[in-house]
């Protein structure tokens, strides 16, 4: 491995792949993997579309790391990386979900309900337009600021106050059986 | 504060997004005010549900080396340049200019090409081309097309190859 194992932050990691080291980008697809494949997943709700999602996803930020200026932090970049490619993706495709989700679950009932549950709140999730479902997710799942989201879809925090707030009004509004 | 207003921060308040200035004052309407609180406890609601949501399984345990595979792809490709350090360190500070001194150094550049081509071209013109090949030879008077010039040793040859038997 080249100096980038030496690097601790991603900002340096990416001024290291800027200056064509190969090892630096390998620890950087690997310290930021988990982020950008649940982020895709969670948008196209499928492990192969979302696996090319994250690998376009990379690549994209290998080419772009020549004129990376890390004026934000990397994560954020990252994010609005994979946001785009997301929403461009939307344009492209309507989210199919596989029926692979993790079977750690208790009982046989209580599986068939929460599975239930998880289907029709995927299933909301999946009615939403693009932009209030990505905001939903970096906010709700990534735990992302709106200053942070507003980066990411390039529009300002007060957009992304009203994309969530029409968001949670619709998923209220189509789960309302299943609010206590 | 009105309801209308606490409305239109209450996203941001239920996130703590807001100053703590402007959240207090929420905090103060919402004491007082019932369906204030019941819009805020919608917002919880419509939280607690995407906590239902199902959680991704862990990423592929190709993915990282898949991504490496293509990133060498495109090093070998060539489709992903790296920045020549010397020259991009050299024009680096062109980034950090102005977009008019950008341009004037694009024009300054785009006619310094344009001189050296111009210069290029009158030092060629002045230059006297080479004479034609049988022009030059008339003037050395040399018979270029004579199978063997005489007096000439290719003469004699030809002498000794036509009383061969």
């Amino acid at each position: 491995m080249g100096r980038g194992s030496d690097l601790t932050t991603s900002e340096e990691l990416m001024a290291a792949v800027a200056a064509g080291d190969l090892a630096a980008f390998d620890q950087l697809v690997r310290r930021h993997e988990r982020e950008v494949w649940r982020v895709a997943y969670r948008y196209v709700g499928d492990a192969s579309e979302a696996e090319d999602l994250a690998q376009s996803a990379f690549l994209r930020v290998l080419r772009a790391a020549p004129r990376y200026r890390s004026t934000a932090p990397f994560r954020t970049y990252l994010y609005q990386v994979v946001t785009r490619l997301c929403l461009d993706h939307a344009r492209k495709h309507r989210p199919v979900y596989s029926d692979e989700l993790p079977d750690h679950r208790p009982a046989a009932d209580e599986r068939l309900v929460a599975r239930e549950r998880e289907r029709r709140v995927r299933e909301a999730l999946d009615g939403l337009p693009g932009n209030q479902r990505i905001a939903l997710i970096l906010r709700h799942f990534e735990g992302l600021g709106y200053g942070e989201i507003a980066s990411a879809l390039g529009t300002s925090t007060k957009a992304v106050e009203r994309l969530l707030a029409r968001g949670r009004e619709a998923l209220r509004g189509t789960l309302r059986d299943l609010t206590p | 504060m009105r309801c209308t207003r606490v409305c239109r921060s209450l996203n941001a308040y239920a996130d703590g997004e807001l100053k703590p200035s402007a959240a207090r004052q929420i905090a103060a309407h919402l004491e007082q005010c019932p369906a204030c609180r019941a819009r805020l406890a919608s917002l919880h609601e419509a939280a607690a549900l995407l906590a239902n949501a199902p959680e991704p399984p862990p990423p592929p345990p190709w993915l990282g080396a898949r991504v490496m595979a293509r990133a060498r792809s495109e090093v070998l490709r060539g489709s992903w340049t790296r920045p020549l350090p010397g020259l991009a360190r050299s024009l680096s500070w062109l980034a950090g200019q102005a977009v008019p001194m950008r341009l004037v150094t694009a024009l300054t550049a785009a006619l310094a090409v344009l001189a050296g081509v111009a210069m290029g071209t009158a030092a060629s013109r002045a230059v006297r081309p080479p004479a034609p090949m049988a022009q030059s030879a008339a003037a050395e008077g040399i018979e270029w097309f004579d199978v063997a010039p005489p007096g000439g040793l290719a003469a004699s040859y030809a002498v000794v190859d036509e009383v061969k038997p």
